[in-house]
């Protein structure tokens, strides 16, 4: 594989048009708070983030510094807090807390993944294949709205879509300088979020075995360089999260190899793929990483693969349930796709009609950019979130801002409750866990009084939960006051 | 040797898993057979079996002669396509003695399947590759909105296949056209429109692509054969329209399609339409069959774009429709699992190259994807039950005394009264989808006191069984609840007495 050759000018303007409607699709609605994608997993950044901005003198709107520093710390670290650090050292300089600013990094991140994933297509796809990756990555409507979350994944994957491409250049000229890179792009990645660890480790031993073969790898210093650097970063923040964190709580409840004989485990998975990036389009992947040439790109992608099965099977419960898990599937997708767009595109530039085939390949591919770019507006046009701050606020007021007076039904575990009211509230069991308790069933009344013991105030802020408890909802109705509702939650008192 | 051997192994396993697929393809339809046709668009399915049932009666010389009169009234509905298919299920009622209603499932089942062996037979015409036809025969058979849609009790799952036997005719005449060929082709075409007329926008256009692709503009305009298919085609809708259904047909191309042409000026039209493809196809596959169609040998590309020309204009004269009923959408199956060939012709060339483990591999994984698309459609069909619905029905069918005359907001259009309830309103009350309709189709500004006093004129009762759609109309509330008593409060539904006054 050798170093490819000059952009033609349509590609370049083709690109810096893709790239463009990328930015601006997802700067839509940019300060729409974030509660349009996994409000949960932003709003717990959000928190991390305020309570660090706090702690370094930030001045925080509407809620006591010292409360925010105490639900900063109160949040569970999962992976090291550095989307939360920069988003923080951010609001220092613009003076204020602005949610928009961590998703501005977001995407910046993703954009910056994607001109790694252009040079990657480039290297086995052609022109109009790296055309095809950057669409599907860039305008795909789930990585739109994905890909300006304030969650570490958005980070991750650029950081693994740059490590692969560093991983092929090292592959295609292996040099010291160009060893350290690829290390330390892959390290930052695993450390990023360190659940995606498979996925990087499969990426890089197909490019180290393509290049150098076992025996050759294990003899190989700047493969061992590569490696340490990978390692040695998320070696140490899980060293430090055991001994002096509390990272191994967060280990529990992840693994459920049990899933892996419940066929409905597969088709969840499946189900997950279809909502994310699309059978189809999986499937042409698929078939892409078969057309393209042996070598390290090709090794680095079916190591991606492999690593992605291993991570779904791994994290079992997750793949199934969290789309976002699905990310690293973005840019494994748009490059399998590449290569099997350029099949296609080789044979349509062949045929007898070329100017109608040309005309059909611009027209298919600018109809299917333009309808993808309309449904992400639509989604983020349809989501208006503007109002609930407020609501959330009036909410903290009205229980007092008292943590331990507070229980309910929440979609977000609480989360704008935390981030928005101040307070921290006990969230009720959910349908399945009042299915499964045998004191619920017998008497539902006593169950509730036991488990509300204490408490003042019950918050309905979960539709589907409510759907799913009728006799909570019954009871509620039925016993205690309403004092206070809107759009996104009732407020019912259970003791003055 | 080894090479005879192999193609041999090669085509026995392609026929093998085309087997398979239809087969899987067909029992997969057939789950949950015996629940009520409420599933899909059940105004579309009852109105097939209550024209079923009164053509059955009329054909038992047993039957109760008050029965078979009330269910001839009962199935004097609207017309709109010639009843083969009600016909066709009324013979097989003869036969086995009974009603049973599913057996319009079996064989609208049976005829997609028929039409998917015709997709792959032709599809290998058109690639040459059979590996590249099983593809587009996958997607035809295992989609999951195929298999719901193509089961229902409605004209359009044999429609597709009489069209795609039309297209497999045709490409065969556009090969060799003999004269034999020719009539043949006239023939299915025929058929198709008879079926149902919208037909003609596949057929005429198929027959222009490929006779364009093949003799040209010039010998296509002068060849006798070009005007017979055509004759053909047209000559018995033509008869059964313009001298049996004249009035009827005007009326409903002055409303469906006149009125509602403005449609087409508005950008939302278009939308809706891609978010309707969406959602019963995915956008990719449309993207990747028109690069099928590009990619297809002349004759062919003549004959798919010909196809994607129809279901274009189709849906340019039936934009309402387009956007709210998804079985019109149906031939749009056979159009994709046609297009999508020639593509997948494209990558199976290529993986031919590779090593036979990742054809394997891709294969077993398009093979997981087909079973994650009829199982899915396995669990929509048994995820809802609606065995309870006609004992429902009957029993609000009892409630109205016997000979009144009355008026009724249900969902359906009454039609689920009409089959299981064995009663007809007089006058259907219109719901909030029914005003909108005729909004958009330009009618005057509502006016509810007029069309109460209009639509309760002369009748008896008021029944109400919509109670989502009752209380979003609160001046037909007030109307009844504030004038007129309540006879009977039943189980989901109410009957108030139009005949006194509060």
């Amino acid at each position: 594989m050798s170093a490819p050759v000059k952009r033609p000018l349509w590609l370049t303007l083709c690109l810096v048009v893709v790239f463009l409607a990328g930015l601006l699709v997802r700067l839509y609605d940019l300060t729409d708070p974030p509660a349009d994608f996994h409000p949960a997993r932003q709003y717990h950044s959000a928190t991390l983030a305020r309570g660090l901005y706090a702690e370094w003198g930030g001045v925080v709107e509407g809620l006591d510094a010292g409360r925010a520093m105490v639900l900063g710390n109160s949040e569970p670290r999962i992976e090291p807090p550095i989307m939360e650090h920069l988003a923080a050292l951010t609001y220092l300089l613009a003076g204020r807390e602005l949610l928009w600013i961590p998703r501005l990094y977001a995407i910046l991140f993703w954009l910056l993944g994607g001109l790694a994933l252009a040079a990657l297509a480039r290297r086995a796809a052609g022109d109009w294949g790296v055309l095809i990756a950057s669409l599907f990555y860039l305008l795909l409507p789930y990585g739109v709205s994905a890909s300006r979350a304030f969650q570490p994944d958005p980070l991750m994957t650029a950081l693994l879509v740059a490590g692969l491409w560093l991983l092929v250049r090292w592959w295609e000229k292996p040099t010291w300088r160009r060893a350290l890179w690829a290390g330390l792009a892959v390290g930052a990645a695993v450390l990023a979020k360190q659940s995606v660890v498979f996925i990087a480790a499969g990426a890089f031993l197909g490019s180290v075995l393509a290049a150098r073969g076992l025996k050759g790898a294990l003899r190989d210093r700047q493969v061992w360089l590569m490696a340490a650097l990978m390692a040695a970063p998320v070696l140490a923040y899980n060293f430090y999260g055991l001994t002096a964190g509390n990272l191994g709580e967060q280990y529990t409840m992840r693994f459920f190899p049990q899933l892996w004989l419940d066929p409905g485990f597969y088709l969840r998975w499946t189900r997950m793929i279809d909502g994310t990036v699309g059978i189809l389009p999986f499937l042409l992947a698929l078939v892409g990483l078969a057309l393209l040439p042996r070598g390290g790109l090709r090794a680095g992608l079916l190591g991606w693969f492999a690593g992605y099965l291993v991570y779904g099977f791994v994290f079992a419960h997750h793949i199934g349930t969290h789309d976002y898990y699905q990310l690293p599937l973005i840019p494994l997708v748009a490059l399998g796709l590449a290569a099997a767009g350029n099949a296609l595109v080789e044979r349509l530039l062949t045929v007898d009609a070329r100017r109608l085939a040309r005309l059909v390949l611009a027209g298919t591919l600018l109809a299917g950019s333009a309808l993808a770019l309309y449904q992400s507006y639509q989604v983020l046009k349809d989501g208006d979130y503007r109002a609930e701050p407020a609501a959330w606020r009036a909410l903290g007021a009205a229980v007092d801002g008292d943590s331990a007076a507070v229980t309910g039904i929440f979609d977000d575990y609480g989360a704008k409750s935390i981030y928005y009211a101040g307070v921290l509230p006990t969230v009720f069991p959910s349908a399945a866990e009042v299915a499964a308790d045998e004191a619920a069933a017998a008497d539902f009344a006593a169950y509730f009084a036991a488990r509300t013991e204490g408490k003042r105030f019950f918050v309905v802020a979960d539709d589907a939960q409510a759907a799913l408890q009728p006799w909570l909802i019954d009871h509620l109705q039925s016993t205690y006051p309403l004092i206070l509702e809107d759009a996104v939650y009732a407020v019912y008192q259970l003791a003055p | 040797m080894m090479n005879r051997i192999r193609s041999f192994v090669s085509k026995w396993l392609l026929w093998l898993l085309v087997g398979l697929t239809l087969a899987a393809g067909f029992a997969v339809r057939l789950v949950d057979l015996q629940d009520p046709p409420l599933d899909f668009h059940p105004t579309r399915q009852l109105r097939t079996l209550i024209i079923a049932r009164a053509a059955w009666l009329e054909m038992d010389p047993a039957a109760d002669p008050a029965t078979r009169e009330l269910a001839a009234s009962l199935a004097s509905l609207e017309s709109y396509e010639p009843p083969i298919l009600e016909t066709l299920i009324a013979v097989i009622y003869r036969i086995l003695g009974e009603e049973v209603f599913w057996v319009g499932r079996v064989l609208n089942s049976l005829f997609w399947t028929v039409g998917g062996l015709f997709l792959f037979l032709l599809g290998r015409r058109l690639s040459g590759n059979g590996w590249a036809a099983l593809v587009g025969l996958v997607f035809f058979m295992t989609l999951s909105f195929g298999v719901i849609a193509s089961r229902s009790l409605q004209p359009e799952p044999w429609l597709v296949m009489w069209l795609v036997l039309f297209a497999w005719a045709l490409d065969r005449w556009g090969e060799r056209p003999t004269w034999r060929r020719a009539v043949m082709v006239g023939v299915l075409g025929g058929i198709a429109v008879l079926v149902k007329v919208v037909a003609a926008f596949f057929v005429a256009s198929a027959l222009v692509g490929v006779a364009l692709a093949t003799l040209g503009w010039r010998r296509a305009w002068r060849s006798a054969q070009v005007w017979v298919v055509a004759g053909l085609a047209i000559l018995p809708v033509a008869l059964y329209y313009l001298l049996a259904q004249g009035q009827r047909s005007s009326e409903f191309l002055s409303f469906w399609v006149v009125s509602l042409s403005g449609l087409l000026l508005e950008t939302n039209f278009y939308a809706d339409w891609l978010a309707m493809v969406k959602s019963l196809t995915g956008l990719t596959v449309c993207l990747v069959g028109l690069a099928g169609t590009a990619l297809a040998a002349p004759r062919g590309r003549g004959l798919l774009a010909g196809l994607w020309l129809g279901y274009l204009l189709y849906g340019l004269v039936f934009p309402y429709q387009y956007r709210t009923h998804e079985y019109y959408h149906l031939p749009l199956l056979a159009v994709l699992g046609l297009s999508l060939i020639p593509a997948a012709a494209a990558l199976v060339e290529r993986l031919r190259l590779q090593p036979l483990v990742w054809r394997v591999g891709l294969g077993v994984v398009i093979a997981f994807a087909a079973f994650y698309s009829l199982y899915a459609a396995r669990s929509t069909l048994l995820a809802a039950d609606y065995a309870n619905e006609p004992a429902s029905w009957r029993r609000v069918g009892e409630a109205l005394p016997a000979g009144s005359r009355f008026v009724a907001l249900t969902a359906d259009y009454g039609a689920r009264l009409r089959y299981y309830g064995w009663r007809a309103p007089a006058a259907t009350w219109h719901t909030g989808g029914d005003l909108e309709l005729a909004r958009q189709a330009g009618a005057a500004d509502y006016d509810f006191d007029a069309a109460f006093a209009q639509l309760t004129d002369g009748m008896d009762y008021f029944l109400v069984t919509a109670l989502g759609e009752f209380d979003a109309q609160p001046d037909l509330k007030a109307a009844l609840s504030e004038n007129h008593p309540l006879l009977v409060e039943g189980n989901g539904f109410l009957i108030y007495d139009l005949r006194t006054w509060r």
